[in-house]
């Protein structure tokens, strides 16, 4: 493993935390729960992290590529 | 596997997090027993102390020990081990291991709750929705 798929494999389980965390709090928190809207925006933000990583930082690539629609 | 039977499921991540993941994402069913590991070489040493394990849960990249080498080690005293890759790169996983053995899936990372149920089910139970199983 080179030291570029070491950092994204280690960026992706961080917000692979992130994201499972706040799906578990989601699922069990209480519809009308003031909380959850805070949770899904976490969620949301993870996710879409986790997509931003794959476009940008494709697995084996050697440079940074250009986000798409960025 | 019967149902109902006790259950022992070893997690090997070297990143603490995952491992707190996994056990928040598979629960404290009386049944189940969660023991975690953070390298293969622990692993091996729950082993060597007695562990009997129906399922080792790994990481497929670690520091130490990759998990298809844990697996290996492991398999020589118990055959019929069942394992679980977790995997944020599964052609990784396929080009230091073109085949998977009957026992053995994997599970791609990130990984939700139900996708980690249904895996384990599926080793243990051989369904990913048995009636009368764990989490239900």
């Amino acid at each position: 493993m080179t030291g570029n798929d070491k950092s994204r494999h280690d960026f992706k389980n961080q917000l692979g935390i992130i994201r499972g965390f706040s799906e578990i709090l989601l699922a069990e928190a209480a519809a009308g729960d003031p909380r959850r809207d805070a949770l899904e925006e976490i969620h949301k933000a993870a996710s879409a992290a986790l997509d931003l990583l794959d476009r940008v930082f494709p697995v084996d690539a050697g440079a940074p590529k250009s986000p798409q629609g960025a | 596997m019967e149902q109902g039977q006790p259950i022992t499921i070893l997690a090997v991540d070297d990143e603490p997090g995952i491992l707190a993941l996994v056990r928040l994402c598979l629960g404290n069913d009386e049944r189940l027993t969660l023991i975690a590991a953070s390298s293969g070489v622990e692993a091996i040493e729950h082993i060597e102390k007695g562990l009997a394990v129906d399922l080792l849960i790994t990481d497929l990249r670690m520091p130490d020990m990759d998990g298809d080498e844990l697996a290996r080690r492991l398999r020589r005293a118990d055959p019929d081990l069942k394992v679980l890759y977790l995997t944020g790169h599964a052609d990784g996983l396929f080009e230091a291991k073109p085949q998977l053995w009957a026992e053995e899936a994997y599970l791609d990372k990130p990984f939700t709750r139900e996708g980690l149920r249904e895996a384990v089910a599926l080793l243990l139970f051989g369904s990913t929705t048995p009636s009368g199983a764990l989490w239900r």
